[in-house]
């Protein structure tokens, strides 16, 4: 008998195998398109056995290199409903495209790919999952193959994330040979006296520790290696951009903490101002950037990059004793992820009668397209952190962690993440005064797809409801953020 | 959190200062002693000797290399079924290993007929 955990990958390794061959079946009487909807089926299955393990059926277990803890399924729920959230979204963007099936198999295998990667334990399994996040997001930003923009920003997206591999292929040889294991456990265990037992191994340990942070970074967007995120999400269609900005980023910061946190958190290197550092800078680029932006999908680009350097300040902060700016960062990840997302769909949603890589067709949009210019100004909001929403409790979170942390420079780290929190709402204001303050050239109403609506409600009423109530996620955030530091046999 | 010592920065300084060096005197061995006498010929494609003609982008003919791909991806079953072969008779109950790799196969069984399917659509390639 099978461990029931193995179901969510199960259900998204078949029903992702078995999409594209179900693409064929059409034609004749037929007027539903099987495809989409069975991949659909396959994420809601594995979304549902997911949240059945959290609320249900908890108990944290470790089948080999993979283990099943509350971090593990509280990310895995997250990454597998922005997926769906995508799924949904796409359902009128490929309509009549001859590569949907293909599209939505594509869809499922990556987001199998990002729910290994969140809960491997092992390196191997962690890179297995890498790869398999990967790879068929490149394909999906090429989906549109008549495209020379998408065709652009698929090939730049390949080559970095290839290197991005490449680095961490590297990394895990170099922690191989220190410790003589892959295992994240071993690791941990045998990094605590590394200093001691053999002194001379140190510096490849730092090394491994630089390449890591370049290899998850290229893909969790920090600064240095953030360079090919605003062109490939402005040439990728929209959902994918979603995916690319919410479910690989956020996989690729589950596999980060698991890495870090977890397996290297025993090593005695200053690693922990790095990210501070890094945090700073990429919060503080990424908004400035986002405020000269004259393009919609450009500004999301950049604010998902600002959005990042909040992330990072977990890993800046999080210690076995300090878990506060974890549980913040978890409970983050949640918010940014619905968040992201449903900004992206409203990228869609606008794409299809506008040209949404001009800022002056968001002119009088309040006027023109009521239902998305709401969601869209929302979604800002909770983004920049306004109150009764979502964003703003789990950033307060995360603040609070770095300020509670040991370090000394612990309370610049939050007072430099707030004041850039204040700074974003510049020009997510500025979105916003355009759309309700600004005369349009043309003021005829323009329609609204339904398949993005949708989404938007959807994605406005998970924002306020996280918002108004949001006691039992942190709690339950916070239980993941203990549960990544227990060991699990 | 232990801070690193003055000799250990150097050690690190040392590695970076070596690894920026070797590329830059490769570089500098190849293009001091280098003979620069521009030639149109130099600037034309290399087309084996030949006098090159038409574009360097063309479509390539696959031909039965599909097949060959698929192949390399489903060969990869057989180590599945060897690891399965290995423990089958050590499962409790007796038996209890049949219906699972049925299954197994069959759901790869789908894909497979799909990847044949494309493969012959010669429009695609």
């Amino acid at each position: 008998m099978a461990p029931l955990q193995l179901v969510p990958l199960i259900s998204l390794a078949v029903f992702g195998l078995i999409t594209p061959p179900a693409g064929l079946l059409r034609g004749g009487r037929m007027r539903l398109r099987p495809a989409p909807y069975l991949g659909i089926l396959g994420l809601l299955i594995a979304l549902g056995s997911i949240s059945w393990f959290i609320l249900v059926n908890y108990q944290p277990t470790a089948l080999g290199a993979l283990r099943f803890d509350l971090f593990t399924y509280f990310f895995g729920g997250i990454l597998i409903g922005t997926s769906t959230l995508v799924a949904l979204a796409s359902l009128g963007f490929t309509k009549g495209d001859p590569n949907e099936a293909p599209y939505y198999g594509l869809l499922l295998l990556s987001t199998l790919g990002m729910v290994i990667l969140a809960a491997s334990q092992d390196l191997v399994l962690l890179y297995v999952g890498w790869e398999l996040m990967s790879v068929p997001t490149y394909a999906l930003t090429a989906i549109k193959k008549r495209d020379v923009l998408s065709n652009e920003a698929a090939m730049k997206f390949f080559v970095l994330s290839a290197m991005s591999s490449a680095l961490l292929v590297y990394a895990i040889s170099l922690i191989y040979g220190m410790t003589g294991s892959t295992s994240l456990v071993d690791i941990r265990s045998i990094l605590v006296n590394i200093a001691v037992s053999q002194p001379g191994v140190k510096p490849f340990g730092v090394i491994a520790l630089v390449l890591f942070i370049v290899g998850f970074g290229v893909k969790m967007a920090v600064v240095p290696f953030h360079m090919w995120i605003p062109d490939a999400f402005e040439g990728a269609p929209s959902t994918i951009s979603a995916l690319l900005a919410s479910g690989a980023k956020l996989a690729a910061f589950a596999a980060a903490f698991r890495v870090f946190i977890f397996g290297m958190g025993t090593f005695q290197v200053d690693w922990y101002s790095t990210f501070a550092i890094l945090a700073i800078v990429t919060m503080t680029l990424g908004n400035v950037a986002a405020l000269m932006q004259k393009s919609f999908t450009r500004l999301l680009a950049y604010s998902s990059i600002a959005q990042a350097g909040y992330l990072l300040i977990a890993l800046a902060v999080t210690t076995p004793t300090n878990t506060l700016g974890l549980a913040g960062a978890i409970f983050h990840s949640l918010n940014y992820g619905i968040l992201k997302t449903a900004t992206f769909v409203a990228a869609a949603a606008i794409a299809t009668k506008l040209p949404v890589t001009d800022l002056t067709s968001f002119n009088g949009l309040g006027k023109r397209m009521p239902q998305t210019a709401f969601g869209i100004t929302i979604l800002f909001l909770a983004l920049a952190g306004v109150p009764p929403l979502n964003g703003f409790f789990s950033k307060a979170i995360l603040f609070t962690g770095a300020l509670n942390s040991p370090f000394s420079w612990g309370p610049y780290l939050a007072i430099a993440a707030l004041l850039n929190s204040g700074f974003s709402m510049g020009y997510y204001g500025w979105v916003i005064k355009r759309m309700y303050l600004d005369d349009p050239a043309d003021a005829s109403r323009l329609p609204e797809p339904r398949s993005y609506t949708r989404i938007l409600w959807l994605a406005v009423i998970l924002t306020f409801a996280i918002g108004i109530y949001p006691q039992p996620w942190i709690s339950l955030s916070q239980s993941a953020a203990t549960s990544l530091l227990s060991i699990v046999s | 959190m232990v801070a690193p010592g003055l000799a250990e920065i150097f050690y690190y300084l040392g590695f970076i200062v070596v690894a920026t060096l070797v590329p830059i005197i490769a570089l500098f061995l190849i293009v001091t002693p280098r003979d620069a006498k521009p030639s149109p010929m130099k600037l034309e494609t290399y087309e084996a000797g030949q006098m090159p003609s038409g574009r360097g982008r063309t479509r390539f003919i696959i031909q039965y290399y599909p097949y060959l791909l698929i192949f390399v991806i489903y060969d990869v079953v057989a180590m599945f079924l060897f690891a399965w072969a290995l423990t089958l008779r050590t499962l409790q109950p007796p038996g209890s290993g049949t219906w699972p790799i049925l299954i197994f196969m069959g759901v790869l069984l789908v894909p497979l007929a799909y990847s044949i399917h494309l493969a012959s659509q010669r429009d695609l390639w």
